[in-house]
């Protein structure tokens, strides 16, 4: 019985490996062709089996972006550069999705150079990289209290140590933040959650603002480039 | 006398073969084709006939009603020539035959030519009446024609604008008088209305009258065609009238004005002296007057904004078509592209929007330029609407300039059109120019290298390889961050409690085990001596009592001790030497002894 289960199971895991192939070539044959709806209809589908693949959420955000949802090719592409930041591709994309937005992916006054040095590694691995600066200070600082030796290694490793947990911090700050991209052509940013507060300022697709609240369907945002703060509907944003 | 009477009798016969042989008669008509809204005007002429002329005998005339005869004569170079004019309706659609004219005098008939009329619904597009002018275009006092006897009822007033003729008929008891009216009160943002605006008299005035057109609000007004004039019976009272029309459209929601036409003119007067007067040349004139038409007011709406299309730019009407054309289909790569769109159909298109034309992909897109001219037709205006733009193919390939959707609304559907051009394929090829192209980019780029735009990138097929694994491994371990963190602190505590003393015990520990197990005295002494050699490096085997016991208080060990050491050291030493029987119970007590003074020594002394 238990044979026939992994005989199964084998075959199952076969048969969703060659699915998922001529399905990722459907759809780049539709987008080659200009069918980005029908090319994004596939991209969704593989994206249900592989929901943390940057790629699929960046050949995503090429969709949108060719069919003129800027808000949601942002968002997209945003979510494939958390995943892979170092990824060329998806950097460039997102940086001239939101160009067309209005918007910045490289705060202004930042060397770029800076800015991918800081996303030269994904959160994920930067845990790593953190966590093996920690232990080899850890050891370090373990032997020079028992053998009182190699004190600058000891120095050194708390350098890096401290720079990897900054850096890390740093990161963290940016992970946990609650993005969202302006999804909806147009959008109006209102003084309070309702149509009876005033509308303070129009947003187009495609801006990103930072989640602060939310009341019955309206959410409180800042605007990341402007500095503006308001209510905005949920429908007209779209979560990253 | 006979000679005399032959003569004049020769002389009255050659005179009455020449007046005989001077006699003309023609006929013509002032068009040959004409529309049931016409009149015709048949004009005969007989020259040479002097004396009293009879009325030329016209022929049966089924498809005409004749309602207006107008006789005149004139001497020109001593030949009198007489004019009967007929003004005929059309009675229905048909090919006419205005058949010969018979005319008698002297008992002789003279006759005219058939004329052939053909008589339509409406005159058909560009078979006008052969040059001849429909109606006058210039009012005076000599235009007004009081042997008009019988007229037309409301000729050529469209069926919307009854309106006028409404408020001509309250107006009949006046010589004079203006009237406005449109046939629409309540239209949409730049749907088109037709303004009429009349002059009506019924008697003569002096000269071309100034005239004042209505003064509007919130209405877009454009005169469609020069004055014309009509009569119209009004009671039985015969009116001319000059008529202006106007095109109006409503420039927003709300209310709108149209205030009075005016024209202000010196009458003319019927009596006798003004007959004479106007033999001379003059007219017998009262004063100046001033005739107001009446003011409008009319409720413009807004078009629904329920299914309003982007394409959407502001045309209220129908029957509108759309082109699109480019000046050429197969360039170079950098040369320009002129795309030309066309809009026509009848209303206008003056005060609507220019049409957006959304970025091409692989064109440079330059703003879009329009034009359009608006003409009169027979019940309205066609507006022409042209939107002009340059594109330039900024690589080679093959192109497609898109369909692009136009919209209007139509008043009378209720609901919008959508019109689409023709897309447009154009072939581009590589520059052969070297410094052909548009730079889109700044400078900074090197030289020989042109960017032409910036796209995204293009999906990607391969899988994604993934982190760098076993970071992520590491960093998925919180656990071990916690072993790391702690494993400093309790190196420190142990070094602090524990690992430098537990080192320094170690001594005392073997010394401790060697001594349990000691039962004779050499076993007690052998564990003492390598106490101090493992705990204070003092090898008491080569030295003296006395250099060992210094040594150990250099170490720091109390005085009371040193002496409890001496004692147990010199009993030891001796033992070594002359050994006793002891008992195993004195053996076990002289190693406690030695265990204590050893934890005293271990306690006070330095390393």
């Amino acid at each position: 019985m238990k044979k026939l289960f992994c005989i199964f199971a084998l075959l199952a895991v076969f048969a969703a490996g060659v699915n998922a192939q001529p399905a990722a070539s459907q759809a780049e044959q539709y987008y080659s062709q200009g069918k980005f709806s029908a090319a994004l209809n596939l991209y969704e589908d593989e994206l249900k089996t592989a929901p943390n693949n940057p790629y699929v959420y960046y050949n995503i955000g090429n969709c949108y972006f060719k069919m003129g949802s800027m808000g949601l090719a942002v968002a997209n592409y945003y979510r494939a550069f958390k995943l892979a930041p170092r990824d060329a591709d998806i950097r460039h994309n997102l940086n001239l999705a939101l160009e067309n937005a209005g918007e910045h992916l490289v705060p202004r006054g930042m060397p770029e150079v800076l800015h991918k040095l800081f996303f030269l590694l994904s959160y994920s691995e930067l845990k790593g990289v953190a966590m093996v600066c920690l232990g080899i200070f850890s050891l370090l600082l373990c032997v020079w209290l028992i053998q009182r030796r190699w004190a600058k290694a000891v120095w050194i490793g708390l350098l890096a140590f401290v720079i990897s947990g900054a850096w890390l911090y740093l990161r963290r700050g940016q992970e946990m933040q609650s993005l969202a991209v302006v999804a909806t052509p147009t959008a109006e940013l209102r003084s309070g959650p309702g149509t009876n507060f005033p509308a303070s300022a129009n947003l187009t697709h495609g801006h990103l603002v930072i989640l602060q609240d939310s009341r019955n369907n309206w959410n409180e945002v800042v605007v990341k480039s402007q500095g503006i703060q308001g209510w905005i509907k949920s429908e007209s944003i779209e979560k990253i | 006398m006979r000679i005399r009477n032959f003569l004049l009798t020769l002389v009255l016969f050659v005179s009455a073969l020449a007046a005989h042989a001077q006699i003309t008669m023609t006929a013509s008509v002032d068009k040959t084709n004409l529309s049931l809204d016409d009149e015709l005007t048949l004009t005969v002429q007989i020259t040479g006939a002097s004396g009293n002329v009879l009325m030329p005998q016209l022929p049966s005339l089924p498809a005409f009603n004749v309602y207006s005869r107008e006789v005149s004569s004139m001497n020109i170079n001593g030949q009198t020539s007489t004019v009967f004019r007929y003004v005929m309706l059309p009675r229905f659609p048909t090919k006419a035959t205005i058949g010969e004219i018979r005319f008698t005098y002297n008992g002789r008939v003279y006759t005219t030519q058939p004329i052939q009329v053909n008589i339509y619904r409406r005159v058909p597009a560009g078979r006008g009446p052969g040059g001849a002018v429909q109606q006058a275009t210039a009012s005076s006092g000599g235009n007004y024609d009081s042997s008009v006897s019988a007229a037309r009822s409301a000729g050529n007033i469209p069926q919307e604008l009854s309106a006028t003729d409404a408020l001509a008929e309250n107006n009949r008891e006046k010589s004079f008088f203006m009237t406005a009216a449109v046939n629409n009160t309540s239209p949409y943002v730049n749907q088109q209305v037709e303004l009429i605006v009349r002059f009506y008299y019924s008697r003569p005035f002096a000269g071309q009258p100034p005239y004042t057109p209505p003064t509007v609000t919130n209405i877009f007004m454009e005169p469609l065609k020069l004055n014309t004039e009509g009569s119209q019976i009004l009671k039985g009272k015969m009116f001319r009238y000059i008529e202006q029309r106007y095109a109006l459209s409503g420039v927003q929601a709300g209310k709108a004005t149209i205030g009075p036409a005016m024209v202000q003119f010196q009458p003319g007067n019927n009596d006798i002296f003004s007959a004479f007067d106007r033999l001379f040349g003059g007219m017998a004139a009262e004063p100046e007057q001033l005739v107001k038409s009446n003011s409008i007011t009319l409720n413009i709406q807004p078009t629904p904004a329920a299914g309003r299309p982007a394409s959407f730019y502001g045309a209220v009407g129908n029957k509108y078509t759309i082109q699109a054309q480019a000046d050429r289909t197969r360039v170079e790569a950098g040369e320009s592209i002129n795309l030309t769109i066309t809009v026509k159909g009848s209303g206008n298109l003056k005060p609507t929007a220019d049409l957006k034309i959304p970025q091409i992909p692989g064109f440079r897109v330059y703003d879009v330029a329009s034009d359009s001219i608006t003409l009169p037709t027979g019940n309205g205006t066609q507006t022409t609407k042209t939107f002009k733009t340059v594109l330039v193919p900024t690589a080679s390939g093959t192109y497609t300039i898109p369909a692009l959707a136009w919209s209007y609304f139509n008043p009378s559907a209720k609901r919008y059109v959508t019109l689409t051009t023709n897309p447009i394929t154009v072939e581009v090829t590589p520059s052969t120019k070297v410094d052909s192209g548009v730079s889109f980019t700044g400078g900074g780029q090197n030289p020989g290298v042109r960017r032409l735009t910036n796209d995204i990138r293009y999906v990607k097929t391969d899988p994604y390889p993934g982190d760098i694994g076993w970071l992520v491994s590491v960093g998925s371990l919180q656990v071990l961050a916690w072993i790391l963190l702690i494993l400093p602190i309790v190196c420190g505590l142990g070094m602090r409690l524990g690992a430098g003393s537990l080192r320094a015990k170690a001594p005392l520990l073997a010394a401790k085990n060697q001594l349990k197990k000691a039962v004779i005295e050499e076993q007690v002494a052998d564990a003492v001596e390598e106490f101090l050699l493992k705990r204070f490096h003092i090898n008491m085997g080569s030295l003296q009592l006395r250099d060992g016991l210094e040594q150990l208080k250099q170490k720091g060990v109390h005085p009371d001790t040193l002496k409890a050491f001496s004692t147990l050291w010199q009993r030891l030493d001796a033992a070594r030497f002359a050994p006793e029987n002891l008992a195993a119970a004195d053996g076990r007590a002289l190693a406690e002894q030695a265990l204590a003074i050893l934890k005293r020594l271990d306690t006070e002394g330095r390393l």
